[in-house]
């Protein structure tokens, strides 16, 4: 098992209120499956996401990645993750400015000790596989959203990680270049990357193989798409 | 991360902005030029008094009128060398009388004044000194032309004149100046001999300067009875402390001065060995540099400030950035490194264009200043100050660069990410 979450909880506190962002969440993720996570803005999915992809830690729960409990691993150790395993896709691309679309590619890499020479094949490859090899040494203001967010595809699965999350992906693209993006996905899931997708559209959602709906901290429904659909064909508006 | 990784995206984030990485060196840069700069001067100033007081060899010994002071030593010498001028103690009896003392080589008086010397239209300002022969023998100076004066000429008072070489050039030019007659003070001298080149001596410019016999100028040009200076050479190097004892005994007893506990406090003059003098002289320009140094070290600290000012600035504007490095995989350390390395080469880089800067106007100060004195002033490369500053530099890129850098490191990464 890839993922397993058991009763995951997130409250944030602040001097005057708490928030119960998470109200027990539990599920188990395989290796290889597209999952879409969908609600409404506010639901917690952001919050799901964050945890899953050991950036922010549960207010209680278990959550354990590759078998190994997170809660029982360093702040660096946790990096290493997300260096090695996991891969970012974020709505607001967040791509650095005034760095080249090289170096922005290559961000992962620098954390995790590979030479120069291999370094620079791999991000050729990985922007090869988004389309976008003749804009290595562009810089991100001089791409469009939909080629801006490909990059950011790219950065993330640069180190070739196991699972690639994806946080609204298509929220600030038009629906051309968000077909596109979701295309690239799909086609990254059929080589082996398990793609957890959060998503507010439900036919975004529909192109992964399970959609997992929260409504305010708790899943409300957790099951297999029947119909599943295809980026390349359908979804045009 | 790789060291070399770190530095390369450092530099790149600092590449990327240009201008405020520039000015926040600048801050870097105008600290350590000055204190280069400052340092150097003053090394090329205590070399020069160390020259000056070697040139005329190391058994000199100085008597001047005035109670010796404790502001000799504080650094106000020079105000009070003015107001000596004016006291009128010291005579040429004195100087005489000293001659005789057996420690004693050879003395000669000394009477000084500023006027312009004139010889048919041309005009030049210059220091006239009244003295004795003896004088040519203290500052091991041969005669280019004609004769020097002779203690007949100061006993009968004569109106006669002998030029330094510079004197000769300007009010002469290629022109035999010996039996010419100049003019001072509305008063006529004859010419009877030329110094050769002799350049800087004790700070004062001898070939600018015209010797008259002591009685002359006193009498002549100054009306005035009294010494400024006498010059005594002892005649052992090694009994020189003997004899600046001696030589006081022997005045005081000539200006009745009761003073049975040696307090040069009480006498109404002051005899000062050249070693000592050199030492004041030293103490003076060393204590000069420093506070001026100390001040250029404030410009660097300002600086520095500047810098963590800037690193901070960086941090919030670039929480985002933290956001998704720590995101991609940056640990804390990688982040800290980033920022530090960042700050560090900011001052490294500024120290390194100030040192350079440093070393250009210390060198342009020695020109200048070579120049303007017309003095041998010799560029000193500050090697301890270069030192000095550059590991300040380091320091205060680690210092000031320490806080920001925790500050971004410790961003929780999710927070970063969300920060608009």
């Amino acid at each position: 098992m890839l993922i397993e979450i058991r009763d995951l909880k997130k409250e944030y506190c602040n001097e005057f209120v708490s928030t119960n962002v998470l109200k027990g969440v539990s599920f188990d993720i395989n290796e290889g499956e597209f999952v879409a996570v969908v609600g409404q803005s506010g639901c917690g999915k952001s919050t799901l996401m964050h945890i899953l992809g050991l950036l922010d830690r549960p207010t209680s729960g278990t959550y354990s990645f590759e078998g190994k409990d997170a809660s029982l691993m360093t702040d660096d150790e946790l990096a290493r993750l997300r260096n090695k395993k996991m891969g970012f896709v974020f709505q607001s691309f967040n791509l650095l400015a005034r760095t080249s679309i090289f170096d922005n590619v290559k961000l992962p890499l620098t954390y995790s000790g590979i030479s120069e020479k291999k370094g620079e094949e791999m991000v050729k490859k990985a922007l090869e596989s988004v389309g976008l090899a003749n804009k290595i040494r562009n810089f991100p203001n001089q791409l469009s959203g939909g080629e801006q967010q490909r990059v950011a595809i790219a950065r993330a699965l640069i180190n070739h990680p196991p699972v690639i999350f994806a946080d609204e992906p298509t929220g600030n693209l038009d629906s051309v270049s968000g077909q596109n993006v979701l295309e690239i996905l799909q086609k990254l899931n059929e080589e082996g990357h398990t793609v957890i997708l959060v998503t507010h559209e439900k036919y975004t959602a529909e192109m992964a193989q399970r959609i997992i709906q929260l409504q305010d901290g708790r899943i409300i429904s957790d099951q297999k798409v029947t119909d599943r659909r295809s980026a390349k064909n359908g979804l045009i508006k | 991360m790789k060291i070399l990784e770190a530095v390369k995206t450092s530099y790149k984030s600092l590449k990327a902005n240009k201008t405020r990485s520039a000015l926040t060196m600048l801050g870097i840069v105008i600290g350590i030029s000055a204190v280069v700069t400052v340092v150097s001067i003053g090394n090329g100033a205590q070399a020069l008094i160390m020259g000056q007081f070697a040139s005329l060899g190391s058994n000199n010994i100085f008597i001047e009128p005035g109670a010796w002071s404790k502001r000799m030593e504080s650094g106000q010498g020079m105000q009070s060398m003015f107001e000596e001028m004016e006291i009128k103690t010291l005579k040429y009896e004195d100087e005489l009388a000293i001659e005789k003392d057996p420690l004693v080589a050879r003395a000669a008086p000394l009477v000084m004044g500023v006027d312009r010397a004139v010889y048919q239209g041309n005009n030049k300002k210059v220091t006239f000194l009244g003295t004795t022969p003896t004088i040519f023998q203290i500052q091991k100076a041969d005669i280019y032309i004609g004769n020097e004066f002779t203690f007949e000429d100061v006993k009968s008072m004569s109106r006669v004149a002998v030029l330094g070489y510079k004197v000769k050039e300007d009010l002469f030019g290629s022109e035999n100046p010996i039996g010419k007659t100049i003019r001072l003070k509305n008063n006529n001298f004859r010419v009877v001999g030329v110094m050769q080149e002799q350049g800087m001596q004790m700070f004062m410019n001898l070939d600018e300067v015209i010797y008259f016999p002591v009685t002359t100028a006193q009498k002549v040009l100054l009306g005035k009875d009294y010494l400024n200076q006498i010059l005594v050479q002892a005649a052992d190097e090694n009994r020189v402390d003997e004899a600046v004892e001696s030589m006081r005994s022997t005045i005081r007893e000539r200006h009745n001065i009761d003073n049975p506990e040696k307090d040069p406090a009480k006498d109404d003059f002051k005899v000062v060995s050249q070693k000592e003098t050199a030492e004041i002289m030293t103490t003076v320009t060393s204590i000069f540099t420093l506070f001026l140094s100390s001040v250029a070290a404030i410009a660097l600290l300002v600086g520095g400030i500047g810098i963590m000012n800037i690193m901070l600035v960086s941090v919030t504007e670039r929480t985002r950035e933290i956001g998704l490095r720590k995101a991609v995989g940056a640990r804390r350390s990688d982040i800290l490194k980033q920022f530090l390395i960042e700050s560090l080469m900011l001052t490294l880089f500024g120290g390194v264009i100030g040192i350079i800067m440093g070393i250009i106007f210390s060198y342009l100060a020695s020109v200048v200043l070579s120049l303007s004195l017309s003095i041998v002033w010799k560029f000193d490369l500050p090697l301890n100050a270069i030192v000095t500053s550059f590991v300040v530099a380091t320091v205060i890129g680690l210092v000031f660069g320490i806080y920001p850098a925790r500050k971004a490191a410790s961003l929780n990464p999710i927070e970063a990410l969300r920060y608009e």
